[in-house]
């Protein structure tokens, strides 16, 4: 899921975090860079402008991801 | 500020629950409106979870608004950590004669089948929100 996609954001980060210093959110498709926006749904709409609703990458432009922290245990899907 | 009280039967065993309403997010439903398609939606029960940093909903769900994964985030719980996929999806929450705007969020897609709930509203949520738990009373609010 995402793979090739990922693979080419941490193959692209330090760059994207140089020249993005107030973040931003980055599409990615396969090992396409589409843009940076500002807005995540700046970002998400402009990948379905470009590549319809299949799936593609929208991530946020950080030196690491936030982890999302349940008390519970789910079983996730 | 609407203003959301909420009586429950067992507060303590049931939880704060709320009917809320999920769609597909704002690019997405202009997609299907520009190919003539309806776009969908489904009602669901929540459970405000404020041991959740973020939100959930089931599985089933997920498929029948077709929410493509957009992310993949790290998830702790207790068994331990791991990477999950996310789907930008809109909470509407329905409140007493209104409902409100979408709001957007980053939601994972979890196993909630034998739930009495098939969403848990976690904090990403409930920053938006003032929240008033009121055991004595089996009662909460939500200001939104």
């Amino acid at each position: 899921m995402l793979e090739k996609e990922l693979e080419t954001f941490n193959l692209k980060k330090a760059e994207l975090i140089l020249q993005h210093r107030n973040g931003g959110f980055v599409v990615i498709k396969d090992e396409e860079i589409l843009g940076v926006w500002q807005s995540r749904m700046d970002a998400l709409k402009a990948g379905i402008d470009k590549f319809g609703n299949v799936p593609f990458l929208v991530k946020n432009i950080t030196e690491s991801d936030i982890a999302v922290n349940f008390t519970r245990n789910l079983i996730f899907t | 500020m609407p203003v959301f009280p909420n009586r429950v039967q067992n507060l303590q065993q049931i939880g704060p629950i709320i009917e809320v309403v999920l769609v597909p997010p704002p690019p997405v439903v202009e997609r299907l409106q520009s190919e003539g398609k309806k776009s969908p939606s489904k009602k669901v029960i929540a459970l405000i979870d404020t041991g959740a940093s973020g939100s959930c909903i089931n599985e089933p769900i997920s498929k029948e608004l077709g929410l493509i994964v957009r992310d993949i985030v790290p998830v702790q719980t207790p068994s331990g950590t791991s990477k999950q996929g996310v789907y930008d999806v809109g909470f509407l929450l329905i409140l007493p004669g209104i409902i409100t705007s979408p709001l957007i969020i980053q939601a994972l897609s979890s196993d909630l089948t034998n739930q009495p709930y098939q969403a848990l509203i976690g904090r990403d949520i409930l920053n938006y929100c003032t929240l008033i738990y009121n055991g004595w009373d089996n009662s909460y609010q939500l200001h939104i």
